[in-house]
C-alpha cells in the first residue's frame, strides 16, 4: 500500500496522521507499474531532495487520479473545487501538493474567472521554460496536453454533475493500463498565474526497458559536474552521464549539419539530448509570447455574473425576519431620551451658523479723547512709501533713461546701494507695458519694514548753510594789510630758508641752501651783496638795535656775525668800532663755544666774528637790545640752548637739564623772559629769577615756529600738523584759538611790529595774513580775522613757503620759498 | 564703603528694553505667533541709544522691544486665542491621526476665531489716524485681489480684498476725490484726497504674477488680515459720510436695467452683484434720495491774521479744485477692448465723464460703439480702421495726462499711432535748483493760461526751414559770386591807392582800448574771498555740517546738470535726424 512507502520520505515533515486520503476524493488508483521495492540501504541523506523525490513519486502515483480530479473539477461547480480543497488538507503532503496543482488548474479552467490560485503553494518553475518540455528517446505523446485541452472544451457553467461512471472512465482509454507508466514530467506556471501541466507519458513498448528516472530532485545539476554519474535511479543505482566526446568541431559540424539542432535541448537530469516535437516548440513559442499553453483556450469568455446588480424580487433565503427587527430598540430609546434631556437642559446647543462675511459698523462713532493713550503719543507712524518720480513713468522723458554705461554700473552695484531699485524703461504705448516682476517683492519688503524695522524720530538739520558762516568784520575795514605781490627777489639757486629785515626796513638778508647769504635792497629788489658762507644757512637774524649794523648767520656749526656794510657809512663803521673795542678779560673763562675773530680775508667779506659750536646749529635770535643772542643746537643734550653776549664775547648754557627737543627760542621783546619751544610745549623762563614761569600746552604734535606779539602778552605757535595756536598768556596756558587755515605743515609765523597783523607760511605755498587785534582792555579777547591768502610761491620738492617776515614799518610781508625766490607782498 | 552694592544692568536703559526671545517667552508664544501679534498690534522693535548697555555688555546683534510694549501685549485678548488655536490644531491632528472623522468635523466646526475690531480702534483712536495709515492697506488689498484663487492664500481673503477694493473705488468715484494718477512701470499709482488726507496707493497691472519663492506669504497674509478689517471699517464710515448704503447698492434704475434676463447667466447673484459693482459704471444708491443739490455754499470765515491776498488765493484754489473735479463732465468715452478697462473707467468716472465699453468685454456697458454721442474713444492700437466722424480717437495716456494737468490737453499729441509725449509724474514738485524737464515747463505755462509750446515748436521748424533755404540759396549764389569777386578786387586796388595817399602823414594815433574793469565781477570775487576766509574761521563741527550740506547741494546741481546735458544731446540728435529725413524726402 502506498502509505507504507510514503512514510519514510516524510521524516522531515511531521505528518499529523497516517490515515489515508478522505473518501470524498475518488482517486482511481492505478496499479503500480512495478512492485514496491524498498529503497536502497545507503540512502542519500541530503534532506532537501527527499520531499522532491516524494513528490515526483506521488505525482507518478496519483497521476491518473489527478487527471480524474481535473475531469471532475471541470464538470463540477467551483463549490466542488472548494470541497476538494478541503479534502486535500487531509491528504499526505505529497499527494496534496500534486493535488493542489491540479485543483488550481481545475479552478482555472472551470471558472475562467476563478483565479484564486495560491501561487505560494505551488512549486513554480520546477521544470520551467523549455526544460519543462522534455523529451525522452523514443516516442513521446503529450497526452496530458491532449487531456487538458479536452477539459478546456467542456462547457462550464450550469452543468449537471457528471455521472460517476464518467469519472471512472479513464481519459487514456486507449492505453493498456499496465503498459502505461504515468510520469508527471513537470508543471509549468506562467506569469499570469496560469498553470499548464505537461504530462509526458512515456510509453515503454517492452517491459525490458528500465526506468532511468533520476531521483536527485530539484537541485542545481552542476553539483554532479565532476562526477561520472548524474544522479540515482529508483533503485539507487547511479545513472551515468551519456558519453559525450564531442569536441568543438563536432559540435560545430552538428550545428551546421543537423537541421534539428535548434530544437535539441539537453535534459539536465539525464544528460540526454531531446529533440522537441512541433507541438512542444509551439507550446514554447506560445508561452514565450505570454499566451495560454492551450491553443484552444479562450481567455475572453463572456463573464457571467452570479450576483448581479439588479434587485431580485425574491429573497435569496427563505428565512423569516427576526423579532427584533420590528421591535423598537430599547438601547436606542435610552440614547435618544438622554439627548432630548440634554437639549432640554441646554447642555447641547445647536451649532451656530457660520459667519463668513465680517460685519462692519461705525467703529469711530464715539471718538473718545480718553482713548488716545500715552502710547499713541509715543508711537512713531511708519514713514510713507516714497512717491515715484519721472523716471518711474512708463514713458519717461528721454533724459531719465539710463545710458549703456549707467545701466552697466547699475547692474554691478549691490542691490542695497542702488539709488533706483529699477531700471527706467520706455514703452511706446500703454499696451506694451508688462507686469512688474518685483511687485510682490516690494510689497513684501514694505511689510518687513513695517514690522521689523526699529523706528526713530530723526531730527533733520534744517539750516541755511549761510547762517553757519560766522559774521566777521569785513577785511576791507581792517586795512592796511598786504594784498598783492609787489616784488620778487630772484638770485638764489636753491631754497631760501631764512629771511631777515634790517631794523630800518631798507635792507633784506636772505640765507639759502646754495651756501650764500644775499643782501637785497627792499624797494628795488636789487641784490646788493652776496656773501658765500660755504654751507647751508639755517637761520639769519638782523640785529634789532638800529645803531648797530650786524647780522647773525647760522652756518653749520658756527654763527657768523657779519657786518654787511650797507647803508649809512657812519653806522656800519661804528659797528666795527664797537666790535674791535673788545678787550679780552684777564683770565680765560671756560666757555661752551669758541669766539674767533675773523681773518683779514673774511673781514674783507664782512665777517667779523665766528662763534664756533660743537654741533650743528638750528636757529639764532637776538635779544631786543641787540647785545645778547641765543642759539639752538640740534642736539638732545642739555647744551641745546646757548646764550651769547656779543660785547663780552661770552657764552653760557642756561639749562642744566634737557626738557626735550628744542625747536626754537625767543626773547621777550620787553621783559626779561625767555621762550623755549619744544615739540609740544612752550616754556617761558624768567631770566632774572632763573625759573620757569609758564608752560604753554600747544595742543599740537610738533611745534615748528613761534612768534611773540610786540606787546609781549600773546604768542603764536605754528606746527607741522598745520595748526596755528594763539596763546593769550594772561588767559591760560592753553591756546586761546587754534586756527586750521593751512592745508599743510606750517613752516614759520610772524607778527608785525606795529600793525595788528600776523602771518603764517606753509608747505601748501600760501601765506595767510590775519588780523590779530589785541586790546588793551584785559576783558576783551583778541580778535582774530583772516584777511588775505597770498599765493605766489610754487611748490618744489613738496615745500612751499619756508620763512615769513614782516617789514618793520610798512604793512608789507616778505616770504621766502623753496622755489629760490623771495617775494614781497604789499 | 557702606550701602548696597549696585549691580550692573539692573537700572537705567537696560531695564527698559527686552530682547525678542525674552519677550516671546514672556508671552508664551511661538515665534510665528509672536510675529503675528506684533503685526496685528503694530508693535515694532526699538533701537536703544546705547546698545551695549542694553545688551548687558555684549555687542551681539539683537532685536530689542520696549518692555512697555511687551507688557501691553500681555493684556491682549487675542493672545489667548492664539493659544486656543494651537490647541485646536493639536486636537485636529490627533483626530486625523486616529481617523476619527466625526471628531475632526466637530473640531473644525468649533475652530477658534478672533476679531480685530478692537485692535483697529485701539491703534487708530480717531478716524483721521486710520485714514493716514490707509496707503499700505489699500496697496495690499489691491495686490491680493489680483491673486489667483488657488494656493498662496485663502479664497475668502482674496474675495474680501476684491470686495473692499471695489467698494473703496466706488467711494472715490462717488466723492470725486481722486487727484492724481500715474502710470509707472511698476503699476498705476493713484492719489485721492479723503477728508484732507492724501491717500496714495498702487495697483499692479493686470497680469498673472509669477509668485516668488523668497517671499513669506504668511507675513503678507497677516498684514492683509488686519488691513481688510481696517479697510472695511473705513469704507463703512466713508460710505456713511456720503449718505450711501453700505454694503453698497447700485442705484435703482441701473439695477433694473441689468438684472432681469441676464441674471440667470451669472452663477450667483452675489457674485454678479460684485461684478456689476466692480464694473464701476453705475452710481451708488443713497440712503436719502438726493432731493436737491447737496452743494451747500460754505460760509467763509476769515482766519485771524490772514490777509486778503491769502484769502483770495484760497478761494482761487477752491475754484480750481471744483473745476478739476468736473474735468470730464459732459464727455462720453468709449473704451476699446485693448485698453485696461478698470483704471480708465475709474479715472473717467472720478472726473464726471461717462464711460462705456463693448458689451462682450464686461458687464455694465451702458452704450454701444455706434452711439453718436460719444466724444472720445480710447484706443491703444497703431491705427483705427473705421473711424466715426465726430469723436476723437485717443491713446489712454491722454486721460491720465489731462487729469494730472487739471485741464483737457490738446488732443493732437495723443492720436493713435503718434509718438506720445513723455508721461510725467504728478508727484514731483520741483524746488529751486532742481531739474525740470521741458515738458513740465510747457505744462506749467499751459496751466498759467499761456500757450507757448506749439508756437516755439513751429518757430523752430520755420527757422530750420529758413536755414535750409539759406543753404540752398548759398549754393545758388556761388555761381554769382565769381563775377562779384572780380569787382571786389578792383575796389580793393582803389582803396589801397587811397590809403597810400593817406600814409603821407608821419604820426598815427591809434585809439586806445578801454579796458573795462568789470566792477561786478570784482565785487563778486571779493565777496567770495571774504566768504572763503570766513569759512576758514568756522568751528570744526559747524564746518563739518556746512561741508555736508554743500556736498548734497552740489550733488543735486550736478545731477540736474547731467540730466539737462542728456536732454540737450538727445534733442540735437533728434533734430539732426529730422533734418536728414527731410532732406532725404526732398531728394
Amino acid at each position: 500500500m502506498p502509505k507504507l512507502w510514503l512514510l519514510p520520505y516524510f521524516h522531515t515533515q511531521p505528518l499529523g496522521s497516517t490515515t489515508f486520503p478522505s473518501p470524498t476524493l475518488a482517486f482511481c488508483h492505478s496499479p503500480m507499474p512495478k512492485p514496491w521495492t524498498p529503497p536502497p540501504a545507503p540512502r542519500r541523506t541530503a534532506t532537501h531532495q527527499l520531499p522532491l523525490v516524494a513528490e515526483a513519486e506521488s505525482a507518478d502515483l496519483f497521476g491518473l487520479g489527478v487527471l480524474g480530479v481535473a475531469w471532475r473539477g471541470a464538470a463540477a461547480s467551483s463549490a466542488v473545487v472548494e470541497e476538494s480543497r478541503a479534502g486535500v488538507a487531509r491528504l499526505p503532503v505529497a499527494a496534496r501538493l500534486s493535488h493542489q496543482q491540479h485543483v488550481a488548474q481545475v479552478g482555472d479552467v472551470a471558472g475562467g474567472q476563478a483565479q484564486r490560485l495560491d501561487l505560494g503553494q505551488l512549486p513554480i518553475g520546477r521544470l520551467g521554460g523549455d526544460e519543462g518540455a522534455q523529451r525522452r528517446e523514443g516516442g513521446v505523446d503529450a497526452v496530458g496536453a491532449v487531456a487538458l485541452s479536452r477539459v478546456g472544451r467542456v462547457p462550464l457553467p450550469g452543468l449537471a454533475v457528471q455521472p460517476p461512471g464518467f469519472l471512472a472512465a479513464p481519459p487514456l482509454a486507449g492505453f493498456d493500463a499496465e503498459a502505461v507508466g504515468v510520469q508527471v514530467e513537470g508543471l509549468l506556471v506562467g506569469a499570469r498565474a496560469l498553470a499548464a501541466v505537461l504530462l509526458v507519458l512515456r510509453q515503454h513498448a517492452d517491459l525490458g526497458v528500465q526506468d532511468i528516472r533520476n531521483t536527485v530532485g530539484n537541485i542545481p545539476m552542476e553539483w554532479y559536474q565532476d562526477f561520472p554519474h548524474i544522479g540515482y535511479d529508483l533503485e539507487g543505482k547511479r545513472i551515468y552521464k551519456p558519453i559525450r566526446n564531442k569536441d568543438e568541431l563536432d559540435k560545430f559540424l552538428e550545428k551546421m549539419e543537423n537541421p534539428d539542432y535548434w530544437r535539441t535541448v539537453q535534459d539536465k537530469m539525464t544528460g540526454a539530448d531531446i529533440k522537441l516535437t512541433d507541438e512542444q516548440v509551439d507550446l514554447v513559442h506560445r508561452l514565450q509570447k505570454g499566451q495560454f499553453g492551450d491553443v484552444h483556450f479562450n481567455p475572453y469568455e463572456p463573464a457571467i455574473d452570479f450576483f448581479t446588480h439588479e434587485v431580485m424580487i425574491h429573497p435569496v433565503t427563505n428565512r423569516p425576519a427576526d423579532k427584533r427587527s420590528f421591535i423598537p430598540s430599547l438601547i436606542e430609546k435610552e440614547k435618544v431620551s438622554k439627548l432630548v434631556h440634554a437639549i432640554k437642559m441646554g447642555w447641547i446647543k445647536p451649532r451656530k451658523p457660520k459667519e463668513d462675511t465680517p460685519t462692519y459698523y461705525d467703529l469711530w462713532a464715539h471718538e473718545d479723547p480718553n482713548s488716545i493713550l500715552g502710547r499713541h503719543k509715543m508711537h512713531v507712524p511708519a514713514p510713507k512709501m516714497k512717491l515715484p518720480g519721472h523716471e518711474e513713468s512708463y514713458n519717461p522723458p528721454p533724459e531719465y533713461l539710463l545710458s549703456e554705461e549707467e545701466k552697466l554700473a547699475w547692474e554691478q552695484q549691490e542691490p542695497a546701494e542702488r539709488r533706483l531699485n529699477f531700471v527706467p524703461q520706455q514703452y511706446r504705448c500703454l499696451r506694451a507695458v508688462p507686469g512688474y516682476p518685483r511687485f510682490i517683492h516690494e510689497r513684501f519688503e514694505r511689510c518687513l519694514d513695517l514690522y521689523l524695522c526699529p523706528r526713530q524720530r530723526k531730527m533733520r538739520v534744517n539750516v541755511d548753510p549761510e547762517d553757519l558762516i560766522p559774521k566777521l568784520p569785513k577785511p576791507r575795514d581792517l586795512q592796511p594789510f598786504p594784498t598783492t605781490q609787489a616784488l620778487v627777489y630772484r638770485g638764489h639757486s636753491s631754497l631760501v630758508r631764512c629771511l631777515s629785515v634790517s631794523p630800518s626796513g631798507q635792507w633784506l638778508a636772505s640765507g639759502s641752501d646754495d651756501g650764500t647769504v644775499r643782501f637785497w635792497e627792499v624797494c628795488t629788489a636789487r641784490c646788493m651783496k652776496t656773501l658765500p658762507v660755504g654751507g647751508v644757512v639755517k637761520s639769519i637774524a638782523w640785529n634789532p638795535n638800529p645803531t648797530i649794523c650786524l647780522v647773525a648767520v647760522c652756518v653749520e656749526q658756527s654763527v657768523l656775525l657779519v657786518n654787511p656794510c650797507l647803508g649809512d657809512k657812519l653806522l656800519y663803521g661804528a659797528t666795527d668800532q664797537v666790535l674791535e673795542s673788545y678787550v679780552p678779560p684777564e683770565e680765560e673763562r671756560v666757555q661752551p663755544v669758541q669766539w674767533v675773530t675773523a681773518t683779514s680775508e673774511e673781514h674783507s667779506r664782512g665777517i667779523r666774528l665766528t662763534v664756533q659750536h660743537s654741533k650743528a646749529l638750528k636757529q639764532v635770535t637776538w635779544h631786543g637790545k641787540g647785545d645778547y643772542f641765543a642759539t639752538v643746537v640740534a642736539d638732545n643734550s642739555n647744551m641745546q640752548v646757548l646764550i651769547h653776549q656779543t660785547s663780552k664775547r661770552w657764552s653760557q648754557n642756561p639749562f642744566r637739564k634737557s626738557k626735550g627737543l628744542v625747536q626754537c627760542v625767543l626773547f621777550h621783546p620787553i621783559r626779561p623772559y625767555f621762550f623755549v619751544a619744544t615739540q609740544r610745549y612752550v616754556r617761558v623762563y624768567n631770566l632774572l629769577k632763573q625759573e620757569l614761569t609758564k608752560k604753554l600746552m600747544a595742543n599740537c604734535k610738533w611745534v615748528s615756529s613761534m612768534a611773540i606779539h610786540p606787546a609781549g602778552d600773546n604768542v603764536i605757535c605754528g606746527s607741522y600738523d598745520s595748526k596755528l595756536a594763539w596763546f593769550d598768556l594772561d588767559l591760560s596756558t592753553r591756546p586761546y584759538q587754534l586756527l586750521r587755515h593751512h592745508r599743510k605743515a606750517l613752516r614759520s609765523v610772524a607778527f608785525h611790529k606795529h600793525y595788528p597783523l600776523f602771518a603764517s607760511g606753509s608747505d601748501d605755498g600760501t601765506v595767510i595774513v590775519c588780523h590779530g587785534m589785541v586790546y588793551n582792555d584785559l576783558l576783551q579777547n583778541p580778535l582774530l580775522v583772516p584777511v588775505k591768502v597770498l599765493k605766489g610761491h610754487t611748490l618744489t620738492m613738496d615745500l612751499g613757503v619756508l620763512d615769513v617776515v614782516f617789514h618793520p614799518t610798512q604793512p608789507w610781508v616778505f616770504s621766502s620759498g623753496a622755489d629760490g625766490t623771495v617775494r614781497l607782498y604789499t | 564703603m557702606g550701602g548696597l552694592e549696585k549691580k550692573k544692568y539692573q537700572r537705567g536703559s537696560a531695564t527698559n528694553y527686552i530682547t525678542r526671545n525674552k519677550a516671546r517667552k514672556k508671552l508664551q508664544l511661538s515665534l510665528p505667533d509672536f510675529r503675528r501679534l506684533c503685526i496685528l498690534k503694530g508693535i515694532y522693535p526699538h533701537e536703544p541709544r546705547h546698545k551695549k548697555k542694553v545688551n548687558k555688555g555684549s555687542t551681539a546683534a539683537r532685536t530689542f522691544y520696549l518692555l512697555k510694549d511687551i507688557k501691553f501685549l500681555l493684556h491682549e485678548p487675542i493672545v489667548n486665542k492664539f493659544r486656543e488655536y494651537k490647541i485646536f490644531v493639536r486636537k485636529l491632528r490627533k483626530a486625523y491621526g486616529k481617523s476619527e472623522w466625526g471628531t475632526a468635523e466637530r473640531l473644525k466646526d468649533n475652530k477658534p476665531t478672533y476679531k480685530l475690531d478692537h485692535i483697529v480702534k485701539e491703534r487708530y483712536p480717531t478716524f483721521v489716524d486710520a485714514l493716514r495709515d490707509l496707503d499700505d492697506a489699500l496697496s495690499m488689498c489691491f495686490l491680493f485681489s489680483t491673486f489667483p484663487r488657488t494656493g498662496k492664500c485663502h479664497v475668502q481673503t482674496i474675495q474680501l480684498c476684491r470686495r473692499l477694493a471695489v467698494e473703496f473705488l466706488n467711494y472715490v468715484i462717488a466723492s470725486r476725490s481722486l487727484r492724481k494718477v500715474f502710470l509707472s512701470i511698476k503699476g498705476i499709482y493713484y492719489q485721492a484726497e479723503v477728508l484732507g488726507q492724501p491717500i496714495t496707493w498702487i495697483t499692479p497691472y493686470t497680469f498673472a504674477h509669477d509668485h516668488p519663492t523668497d517671499v513669506d506669504y504668511r507675513v503678507m497674509a497677516t498684514f492683509t488680515e488686519f488691513y481688510t478689517t481696517l479697510l472695511g471699517f473705513v469704507n463703512f464710515r466713508l460710505y456713511h459720510s456720503l449718505n450711501l448704503h453700505y454694503p453698497p447698492k447700485i442705484d435703482g434704475q441701473a439695477e433694473v436695467e441689468v438684472k432681469p434676463a441676464e441674471g440667470k447667466e451669472y452663477a450667483m447673484d452675489s457674485e454678479s452683484y460684485l461684478e456689476k459693482l466692480s464694473a464701476l459704471s453705475a452710481s451708488l444708491a443713497r440712503v436719502v434720495a438726493p432731493t436737491q443739490e447737496d452743494d451747500v455754499e460754505m460760509d467763509e470765515f476769515p482766519v485771524e491774521g490772514e490777509t486778503a491776498e491769502q484769502m483770495d488765493a484760497r478761494r482761487k484754489e477752491q475754484e480750481a479744485l471744483e473745476k478739476h473735479k468736473k474735468l470730464f463732465e459732459g464727455l462720453r468715452f468709449f473704451l476699446n477692448r485693448e485698453v485696461p478697462r478698470e483704471p480708465l473707467a475709474f479715472v473717467i468716472r472720478c472726473f464726471g465723464g461717462q464711460v462705456s465699453w463693448d458689451k462682450s468685454l464686461c458687464i455694465g456697458a451702458t452704450y454701444d460703439v455706434s452711439d453718436p454721442s460719444i466724444t472720445h474713444q480710447i484706443v491703444d492700437r497703431p491705427r483705427v480702421e473705421q473711424q466715426v466722424v465726430g469723436r476723437y480717437y485717443l491713446q489712454p495716456q491722454w486721460v491720465f495726462d489731462s487729469v494730472n494737468a487739471k485741464l483737457c490737453l490738446p488732443v493732437a499729441d495723443y492720436f493713435p499711432g503718434v509718438l506720445l509725449p513723455p508721461h510725467l509724474s504728478p508727484f514731483v514738485t520741483e524746488q529751486e535748483g532742481d531739474y525740470i524737464p521741458p515738458e513740465k515747463l510747457k505744462l506749467l505755462a499751459m496751466q498759467r493760461g499761456e500757450d507757448p509750446g506749439e508756437e516755439t515748436e513751429e518757430e523752430e521748424e520755420e527757422e530750420e526751414e529758413e536755414e535750409e533755404d539759406d543753404n540752398d540759396k548759398d549754393e545758388e549764389e556761388e555761381e554769382e559770386d565769381e563775377s562779384e569777386k572780380e569787382e571786389e578786387i578792383k575796389l580793393k586796388k582803389m582803396e589801397e591807392q587811397k590809403a597810400q595817399s593817406n600814409k603821407a602823414l608821419p604820426v598815427k594815433v591809434t585809439a586806445g582800448k578801454v579796458r573795462l574793469e568789470d566792477k561786478q565781477r570784482l565785487e563778486q570775487e571779493q565777496q567770495s574771498e571774504e566768504k572763503r576766509l570766513a569759512i576758514m574761521m568756522m568751528k570744526k563741527r559747524e564746518k563739518y555740517l556746512y561741508k555736508k550740506i554743500m556736498f548734497g547741494k552740489k550733488r543735486k546741481i550736478r545731477e540736474a546738470n547731467k540730466l539737462a546735458a542728456k536732454r540737450k544731446a538727445h534733442d540735437t540728435a533728434l533734430k539732426e535726424e529730422k533734418k536728414k529725413t527731410k532732406k532725404a524726402r526732398r531728394a
